[in-house]
């Protein structure tokens, strides 16, 4: 360890952006010479944004911005709706300041101290802005929004009431979620206001007239930064009103499928695939044709090298199971 | 160089940060159990060693977390290559999750029975699945031979026997060696035209297939001009490799330059 540590206060300095142009330059030479060197950057930068990340996210918004109004990081919500609204006492607690945070924050570092492990905060990673986060590419295709064999059936869609319905519901709920996060950290304001509108005439008309999905309609094309909670909150409403399961399968299916079209493996190095799969199989409403659809996507996540051209059209068909009524 | 006193303060300020990010490096290479806690001391001992020299030497050329991570992972890349071999999950593992790379894990690379690995796993907390559907995980990942680390023994006895493939085949299997050499000769030569940064890019998204996001954050560039900017190193480097005579099929098992 002691033969690098001037080679590791460069790397971190390099990291920081705390060297000028002649020694920036020397360091990627060096970086382009060494192994070793290129594998400690990159996982030194991957760890940074892993831990920094819940540290930016408990940070007072900037200014002018509004605050998020959970406890949960920007964006991100807790998609288990079932339990009951929280006591108004509990809401004041759920504005928390920073101080609590970091009093959990210490919490949690006394008890990595005594375990020796680190207890992070996780938010559900399956939630529709989460999801658009992992894609490397955050930009809807081109015509993405048109001719989806799921899509937006009429203006005056039936009220979802069994179970079945709800489910594919959801799962097309969660699928367009995730476009409208896309859309919306692309900036793309007219896509932002077709898919908050679709979403709202959809599944959530109440909150499409004066709600989370209105303020994203009338806001399309603003900061992301703004936006990003209310499509948090139209996502909580509609989890509510459908299947919560379904909306995350749904999503994840379609950020996937986002993945899949641009060729990003980094979306499916996080390792997730095989338990949404998973929980997919697993759910009643799955038929036939839905474990069929499954299978097929397994094993092409499977297959070396990861053959992108099949896996597309494959999520795209499990993509249409699970959203058909 | 900062006194003993100053380094050990540095060092208790930031024991919270330095067994997170070594937490984190065993999580992300799917090291746990007792090899995480193997490491997670190994690291301590390892900042306190020679009166903390390690911290002593910190001269603030950057921040002191950074300095730190960059020290931890440095020591878990040794600490993997010497413990592990050069063992890396396979892709499919990867994609598949965690209960895909750890049985993987221990019955390709460190010669579990399914069984075992299985009752290794529940055991340890890090699965519920039942042997048979671990079983159906490992159907599903490619086979590969076992890796150990390397422990520097000449080969002998029946290691050093010849091996039973046919003459023929061993031509084959030359020829290609050769092709390859040629083929990664021209490449280097190709790199050496691009700038230092280009190179990095070229070598961290294509040959170690990180993603540009990835990249861009460690080499902190904006990350949507670096899409287009990688557009342009693959046509280059594309012209580069066509003009030195080689084709698609030379260069796709080494960048995948063909990919869109």
């Amino acid at each position: 360890m002691s033969d690098h540590q001037s080679d590791d206060e460069r790397l971190a300095a390099f990291l920081d952006g705390r060297m000028d142009a002649r020694r920036r330059e020397e360091m990627l030479a060096d970086l382009n010479r060494s192994d070793e060197d290129r594998a400690v950057l990159m996982g030194t930068a991957a760890i940074l944004r892993q831990l920094e990340q819940p540290e930016q996210e408990a940070a007072a918004p900037a200014a002018g911005e509004e605050p998020a109004e959970a406890t949960v990081p920007e964006g991100v919500i807790p998609l288990d709706t079932r339990r009951a609204p929280p006591p108004d006492d509990e809401v004041s607690r759920t504005r928390a300041p920073v101080f609590r945070r970091l009093a959990l924050a210490a919490v949690l570092a006394g008890l990595a101290l005594v375990t020796g492990r680190a207890l992070l905060p996780r938010g559900s990673a399956n939630d529709p802005v989460r999801l658009a986060a992992r894609l490397e590419d955050r930009e809807l295709p081109e015509r993405w929004t048109d001719n989806r064999s799921w899509g937006v059936r009429g203006d005056n869609p039936r009220v979802a009431r069994t179970p079945r319905e709800k489910w594919a519901q959801g799962a097309e709920a969660g699928a367009l979620l995730v476009d409208l996060a896309v859309a919306v950290d692309a900036r793309d304001s007219a896509r932002t206001h077709l898919l908050a509108t679709q979403i709202a005439g959809r599944f959530d008309r109440q909150g499409g007239r004066r709600g989370a999905l209105r303020e994203i309609i009338d806001g399309a094309g603003s900061s992301p930064r703004r936006l990003r909670p209310r499509i948090a909150d139209a996502t909580e409403r509609i989890a509510k009103r459908l299947d919560g399961e379904a909306l995350r399968l749904g999503a994840w299916t379609e950020a996937a499928l986002l993945a899949a079209v641009r060729h990003d493996a980094g979306f499916f190095r996080e390792g997730d695939a095989g338990e949404m799969l998973d929980r997919a199989a697993r759910l009643p409403t799955a038929n036939a044709r839905t474990r069929a659809a499954l299978r097929q996507v397994r094993s092409l996540l499977a297959s070396e090298p990861l053959q992108w051209g099949a896996l597309g059209p494959a999520l795209e068909t499990l993509l249409g199971e699970l959203a058909t009524e | 160089m900062l006194e003993r006193e100053a380094a050990e303060a540095l060092f208790l300020e930031h024991l919270g940060w330095i067994d997170r990010v070594a937490s984190m490096a065993c999580s992300n290479h799917g090291v746990w159990g007792a090899d995480a806690e193997d490491f997670a001391a190994s690291v301590r001992m390892a900042l306190v060693e020679d009166d903390y020299v390690i911290i002593r030497r910190f001269r603030g050329d950057a921040e002191i977390k950074t300095y730190l991570a960059s020290v931890v992972v440095r020591h878990f890349v040794n600490f993997n290559r010497a413990e592990r071999g050069r063992w890396r999950p396979s892709a499919a593992a990867e994609r598949l999750g965690a209960p895909a790379v750890d049985v993987e894990t221990l019955v390709r690379r460190d010669g579990y029975t399914l069984q075992q690995a299985g009752e290794k796993l529940r055991t340890a907390g890090r699965t519920t699945l039942s042997d048979a559907e671990l079983a159906r995980l490992l159907a599903q990942l490619p086979e590969r031979a076992p890796l150990r680390p390397e422990v520097g023994e000449p080969a002998t006895g029946l290691d050093a026997a010849p091996g039973d493939s046919r003459a023929d085949e061993r031509v084959v299997e030359a020829e290609a060696d050769s092709r390859r050499t040629e083929v990664l000769g021209v490449l280097g030569t190709a790199m050496e035209q691009l700038e230092p940064e280009e190179q990095l890019i070229v070598r961290l998204h294509f040959a170690e297939g990180y993603t540009l996001a990835d990249v861009a954050r460690a080499l902190r560039l904006e990350q949507k001009p670096l899409y287009r900017r990688v557009d342009r190193l693959r046509a280059r480097l594309r012209t580069l490799l066509e003009s030195a005579g080689l084709g698609g099929d030379d260069v796709r098992g080494l960048y995948e330059l063909d990919t869109p």
